[in-house]
């Protein structure tokens, strides 16, 4: 359910209406008054002004980052390709699908078949029109021979598409999935043009802007495309992203003019974006976490006294407040955040209890026997210290952790899925279903702590067949209560998303399943002159 | 005739030592712990996505078929594309290297004849008060590390007062002024860098000359001290100084990375140090081929230099 504030972030996106504002409001219980003086406070009742360029800065202009929707690397890669692309089903706020290129859909006999009727007034930048083509051939771009994408494992679910005119696709699941027009709304399932193979340079989209300049690794920038299908935007003549990788070069940059949007902000450099009238930062509470990931294979992760008592050592009010700065909030050791309609509340909250941590940590045999931990920042912002903050909770209860930061660049490759206790973090999953089966399900690659449950992957595939909310629910429930009793799975945070802007830059909605809202904030985003 | 001789051997050493240092380098990437396909995957990475950019990038052949065929297609004069981006080096490194030489030019500029004055104006009256204040002053600055400095200066100009930007986002199509104002800050750090390391060193080698008999020999004669200094003294203490230049000039072509990446400058230090961590091999070798070859050549003009100032190697027994 989308809360008051996701609704008038929509609403400043010109996500959602004026009237549907409104109606949504009502809803909710505001009243009439209360939702009409919303919408007449300056910073909504403002009209979007053309033209002006947005520069933005982001962690990293990589030589990884590219054009073709299946090799996106980064989060700035992502909302670049967001820029000059659209996918098929977009999502909102309340994680919602929202049609997009696809204009509605319809599900077959048993959510195994889906058909989407596609919208017929959209251009591709060469001015040739969209079809149903397009889509079919980028869907398949992740599943051929040789593909390198990262959606591949769930885009593999597509067992057949075909066509039935130039609007209408059909796919067909090799299993039933009530989830599929979420899947289709991956921030990688972006469609790019029947054909098209050459991204070095440049591409053709469908998107609010078309690219200008694409030297990967140092430039970017897209131009406003003016024949765009949709009616809220884009507003701004240019967008340019640069890469500043040094923090705090980076908030020097918007403070003093050089950028006036800024992607990803450290927690700790909040307080500077804060002391600033000149700038405002941008908040979206979300279900991104930081955790740690004991893995079930090996020693000495494998003893459950041992996970049972680092789980009661980790004091994730202090990780949330102190690391985090209170842009945050705690977990309960399974991937589901509180935001999210299928969290289950019914399982206690666990809590820092350094006498059941000794007790389990003495039964495990363990005690003040030096336990390796892997820290690094590479999970995102804040991890390393997370980490620091856990070691000094758990030497309290007698477990002598010892923190190992291994070199970033091979963090992925060469410790996590590798070393028995590492720090790790996820970007937010729409539904639990691609977080469970992605870093969960007993086959997944990603299986971070090779957790294998059988009831567990059961539940997965049972409640992926099932449309209806409430038993769906009960499903997830149960799924949650498992990864929180047997798991190896240790929440430390839910990390809020943060970035920044100047502060007559507006249009920039705060969405919970990435940054900059959705990291689709250039068709809306506008500048006050 | 012996100098043509000398510079001949000196390149062709040259040529040995850029050979020598690209297997050095390529053995070294291949020693570090993950390749470039985990780069490129990251958290996504799965065994069967790996084997298939393995396969595309030719990752599975042998390491000596590699490098053998990296230094074939050098040979031909093709450097190559990049494993990670697929952009051809050549228009890679185009860009930077004129960025890179932009920045090293000018505050070679700078720095060059500033040091070789505040040096001489040191060694004219050691321990005055003119040479400590110099002294202390340029031994302060080297002693504050460059991204400090950089830092200080970024908040003073760019943040409180908005003077200058605080980055140097570099790019064809700006116009002059545009460009000038975004050096300002970056030169005047690297100025602050090495300029320390040439006044000292203008200051010895100058003293030493004028504490030598010849010099004794010229003021006695009646030299005034102007001509004593530019003339008699300065071409002798022209090699050392020479070799002090031709190092620093070298260093603000590799080694300045942690500047370009404060100022967010697009230079080659950085693209080295970027490519070395994607472990894309193809541009590591030759963004190293050319540090290399700006080490020898330098190295070589100060040697050249030391020679042409001083009559007694130019003539050996």
């Amino acid at each position: 359910m989308a809360t008051e504030k996701d609704l008038i972030n929509a609403l400043h996106a010109r996500l959602i209406s004026r009237r549907e504002f409104l109606v949504r409001m009502a809803a909710l219980g505001a009243t009439a008054a209360t939702a009409t003086s919303l919408l007449s406070s300056p910073a909504y009742a403002k009209t979007p002004q053309k033209g002006g360029k947005i520069t933005v800065g982001v962690e990293a202009a990589q030589a990884k980052d590219s054009l073709d929707p299946t090799t996106y690397f980064s989060t700035a890669n992502i909302m670049m390709g967001f820029s000059v692309y659209d996918s098929l089903v977009n999502r909102g706020p309340d994680l919602q699908p929202i049609p997009w290129l696809a204009e509605s859909w319809e599900v077959g006999a048993d959510a195994s078949e889906w058909i989407f009727k596609l919208r017929k007034d959209v251009l591709w930048h060469d001015g040739k029109p969209f079809t149903a083509d397009d889509v079919m051939y980028s869907c398949s771009r992740h599943t051929r021979e040789g593909s390198e994408s990262p959606a591949k494992g769930y885009m593999s679910q597509i067992a057949e598409m075909s066509k039935d005119g130039d609007h209408v696709v059909k796919f067909k699941l090799s299993a039933p999935n009530a989830d599929f027009p979420i899947v289709l709304s991956d921030t990688r399932v972006q469609i790019s043009q029947n054909g098209y193979e050459d991204f070095v340079n440049t591409t053709i989209g469908t998107g609010p802007f078309k690219v200008k300049e694409w030297i990967a690794g140092s430039r970017y920038i897209f131009e406003r495309n003016d024949n765009y299908w949709g009616s809220d935007g884009p507003w701004v003549d240019e967008i340019e992203v640069i890469g500043i990788g040094d923090i705090t070069a980076r908030v020097n940059a918007l403070l003093s003019g050089d950028i006036n949007v800024m992607l990803e902000l450290d927690p700790k450099a909040v307080s500077l974006i804060e002391r600033n009238k000149k700038v405002d930062l941008i908040r979206s509470p979300s279900g991104a976490f930081v955790n740690l990931a004991m893995m079930l294979d090996r020693e000495p992760t494998n003893n459950a006294d041992f996970r049972e008592a680092m789980k009661y050592a980790v004091n994730r009010e202090q990780i949330v407040k102190n690391v985090f700065k209170g842009y945050g909030s705690i977990g309960n050791d399974h991937p589901i955040s509180p935001t999210d309609p299928y969290y289950c509340a019914d399982i206690a909250q666990r809590a820092h209890d350094p006498d059941k941590a000794r007790f389990h940590i003495k039964k495990a045999g363990l005690e003040n026997t030096s336990i390796d931990l892997y820290a690094s920042d590479v999970p995102g912002a804040g991890s390393l210290a997370a980490c620091q903050v856990v070691q000094q909770s758990a030497a309290e209860s007698g477990i002598n952790l010892n923190l190992i930061q291994p070199p970033a660049d091979t963090y992925w490759s060469a410790v996590w899925i590798q070393k028995p206790m590492v720090v790790s973090g996820w970007d937010m999953r729409p539904v639990p279903d691609l977080m469970f089966s992605i870093a969960f399900k007993g086959d997944s690659d990603w299986n971070e702590t090779k957790f294998a449950d059988e009831k567990f992957d059961s539940l997965l595939l049972e409640a992926r067949s099932t449309v209806d909310f409430d038993k769906r629910k009960e499903m997830y429930c149960e799924m949650q209560r498992i990864l929180h009793d047997d798991g190896g799975h240790i929440t430390l945070a839910f990390r809020d998303i943060l970035d920044a802007k100047a502060n007559n830059v507006h249009g920039i909605s705060s969405h919970p399943s990435g940054p900059l809202g959705f990291y689709q904030f250039a068709r809306t985003v506008w500048i006050e002159s | 005739m012996t100098l043509f001789v000398l510079i001949i051997q000196r390149l062709l050493l040259g040529i040995a030592i850029l050979f020598l240092v690209s297997v050095l380098i390529f053995v070294g990437t291949e020693i570090l712990p993950g390749d470039v396909a985990q780069a490129i995957l990251g958290q996504g990475a799965t065994p069967e996505l790996l084997e298939n950019v393995r396969i595309r990038l030719g990752l599975n052949e042998s390491a000596p078929t590699r490098y053998f065929r990296w230094l074939r297609n050098l040979l031909t004069g093709d450097l190559g594309a990049s494993m990670v981006s697929g952009a051809d080096i050549g228009q890679l490194l185009g860009e930077r290297v004129w960025n890179t030489l932009l920045l090293a030019g000018v505050t070679a500029l700078i720095s060059v004849p500033l040091a070789l004055m505040l040096g001489l104006l040191s060694a004219i009256k050691p321990n005055s008060l003119t040479d400590r204040v110099i002294s202390v002053v340029s031994l302060s600055l080297i002693s504050l590390p460059d991204f400090l400095i950089a830092i200080v200066l970024v908040m003073i100009f760019a943040v409180k007062l908005g003077w200058l930007p605080a980055i140097a986002n570099i790019r064809p199509g700006l116009d002059f002024f545009t460009v000038a104002r975004m050096m300002v800050l970056p030169v005047t750090v690297l100025v602050f860098t090495v300029l320390a390391h040439m006044v000292r060193m203008t200051r010895t080698a100058v003293i030493n000359v004028l504490s030598s008999p010849a010099t004794e020999m010229a003021i006695l004669k009646g030299v005034p001290r102007w001509r004593l200094l530019l003339v008699h003294a300065l071409p002798n203490a022209l090699a050392p100084i020479a070799n002090v230049v031709a190092l620093n000039l070298a260093f603000l072509i590799s080694g300045i990375v942690v500047v370009e990446t404060l100022f967010n400058f697009s230079g080659l230090g950085r693209l080295m140090v970027e490519s070395v961590t994607t472990r894309d091999i193809p541009v590591v070798q030759v963004c190293a081929m050319i540090f290399c070859a700006v080490y020898v050549l330098l190295n070589l003009l100060a040697d050249i230099i030391a020679i042409v100032s001083n009559p007694r190697l130019r003539y050996p027994k």
